[in-house]
């Protein structure tokens, strides 16, 4: 009965170890860092929710989901992923701190080319006939962006940085000290001395080459249940317990930490200066669905170049080449043609940011370089969007759009849009 | 997941350099470091990360005690998660270790890492 109690008690703290284990994995996969999309995949399929974007927001991977204003009682039809692959291979030597000499607040333009390279793709499945998109095909695109001219960061964040460096700096020295002190201690010295006397017991092992007692070594460290790496664990809780130690310390002394604390809290990372940014992709139409049945929908290049100030205001442009071969097109008394189009897009955007509330206009006039026979069209959308907590933002979008061009009249875009970012450890 | 790694680095028998990284998580968070090898100051408040500094040759740090202490500073609009990655290369493996907590907005985590080398 003893034993089988024992064995209940131990399935059951397993399972509970299990279940935390579990807990702590699921709570390693979040949503979070939520902005504007800057996707231009989206853009070539024609679903960004503004088609002049703010120079690049750092995420390494962000999921865009859209559903069109009819259609919100069902799964999202419009899907655009961006990746940051320099962010993926951190330790070639892309830096993504602050404070970090090759790092956010650098000039050099190797590194935040690096920083602001961006992959998107991006999927759309329309409902039904728009524009040129067909309800039987889905569209798939592949988006680059990167940043050939960044804004430095402005006079304020620079400062708030040098502070918040400076507060670490005495942060650090403290910490330092106190660990040195209390790692004196003669436990901790002990497991030290333990496992030195541990791998001097391999070394001294005679009729095994040098390689053999490396390996012997590595498989003792790499067992959890060994003498010697329980010894590292509670060398490292006992490192934890001397930190909290300095820790209470510390705050008894002095406010360092809450200070630090309070000055990081209203962190911005605002920037201040011009900015260019470059971007294109190319789009393809799965016609019935089918991947082994497709053509190039469509393809651009452009660039969004402008002036941001300090305090969150910007004013941008838009010069965009957008190639769109079999486009399929309607004129007055005339009947539907098919043509390889060409168009130049130039715009202009304002933004405007505080807190949780963003906003801004923009307007884009489309000239048809390949056709004398198509009038140009424009574009103008007022555009407000307005973060619920830290990884939820409504936006709202009102305009007339390109449609123009291809249907008689302007079309009313109105689109309600959630967005979701999933984060790393970002 | 543990802020505070306790490790040995095994070495070979060769004179070739023993380099360390460090690199700071997530994205926008500020971060600085202080490194010492036995009492010897190698970087003191170095900010951001920092790639393949060499901290000596296989040869010459039998024994020796690297620790590092490292404050990451939630400086993130987006997000309060912070990491670090250890890495060191040119011993008998390269090896690395990562680390991360979540903090509240605007605080610091402070990581400590002692690494302990042996040759045999």
């Amino acid at each position: 009965m003893k034993y089988l109690i024992l064995i209940v008690l131990a399935t059951l703290t397993a399972t509970a170890f299990a279940q935390e284990a579990d807990q702590k994995e699921i709570k390693e996969v979040k949503l979070d860092l939520l902005k504007a999309p800057s996707s231009p995949a989206s853009v070539l399929l024609g679903f960004a929710v503004t088609d002049i974007e703010k120079p690049t927001d750092l995420s390494d991977f962000m999921l865009s989901l859209q559903s069109a204003s009819s259609s919100y009682t069902k799964l999202p039809s419009n899907y655009a992923v961006d990746i940051a692959p320099f962010y993926l291979f951190r330790n070639k030597g892309t830096d993504f701190s602050t404070t970090g000499k090759k790092g956010l607040q650098s000039t050099r333009f190797k590194d935040y080319f690096r920083q602001s390279f961006v992959v998107s793709l991006a999927l759309r499945n329309p409902d039904s006939a728009f524009n040129n998109f067909k309800p039987t095909s889905t569209y798939g695109a592949l988006g680059l962006k990167f940043s050939i001219v960044r804004p430095q960061y402005n006079a304020e964040t620079k400062e708030k940085l040098n502070s918040i460096h400076e507060k670490q700096r005495a942060l650090l020295m403290s910490y330092k000290i106190g660990l040195e002190e209390k790692r004196k201690s003669a436990r901790y010295q002990y497991l030290g001395i333990r496992n030195i006397y541990l791998l001097d017991s391999i070394s001294h092992l005679p009729y095994l080459t040098e390689e053999e007692k490396k390996s012997h070594a590595v498989v003792m460290m790499d067992d959890s249940t060994s003498e010697f790496s329980k010894n590292e664990v509670e060398k490292s809780q006992l490192n934890k317990s001397f930190k909290e130690d300095i820790q209470a310390e510390l705050a008894q002394q002095s406010k360092l930490e809450a200070d630090l604390q309070a000055e990081a809290k209203t962190f911005t990372g605002s920037r201040q200066g011009l900015s260019v940014d470059i971007a294109g992709g190319l789009s393809a139409e799965f016609r019935d669905k089918r991947f082994n049945n497709s053509k190039i929908f469509n393809s651009g290049v452009w660039s969004t170049f402008g002036y941001n100030w300090a305090n969150g205001s910007s004013v941008l442009g838009l010069a965009r080449y957008l190639y769109n071969p079999d486009e399929i097109f309607a004129l007055d008394n005339v009947k539907n043609d098919v043509a390889n189009l060409s168009t130049f897009d130039t715009g202009l955007r304002f933004i405007y940011s505080k807190g949780k509330f963003g906003g801004g206009a923009e307007a884009i006039y489309r000239s048809i370089l390949s056709s004398g026979t198509i009038k140009p069209s424009w574009r103008l959308v007022a555009n407000a969007d307005y973060a619920l907590n830290d990884n939820q933002k409504i936006i709202f979008s009102f305009g007339r759009n390109f449609d123009g061009t291809i249907t008689k009249n302007g079309n009313l875009v109105a689109a309600l849009t959630l967005l979701f970012g999933f984060g790393t450890s970002r | 997941m543990s802020t505070d790694l306790v490790k040995t680095y095994i070495l070979n028998r060769s004179s070739e350099d023993i380099k360390l990284s460090l690199i700071i998580g997530g994205i926008e968070q500020t971060a600085a470091s202080l490194i010492t090898l036995g009492e010897e100051l190698i970087l003191k408040d170095y900010p951001g990360d920092l790639h393949q500094k060499i901290i000596g040759q296989n040869n010459n740090l039998h024994k020796k005690v690297l620790n590092i202490v490292t404050v990451i500073t939630d400086t993130a609009p987006n997000h309060n998660d912070t990491d670090l990655y250890v890495l060191l290369e040119g011993g008998f493996v390269t090896k690395g270790y990562k680390m991360q907590e979540e903090v509240q907005p605007g605080a610091s985590a402070v990581y400590t890492v002692e690494i302990t080398f042996y040759q045999f």
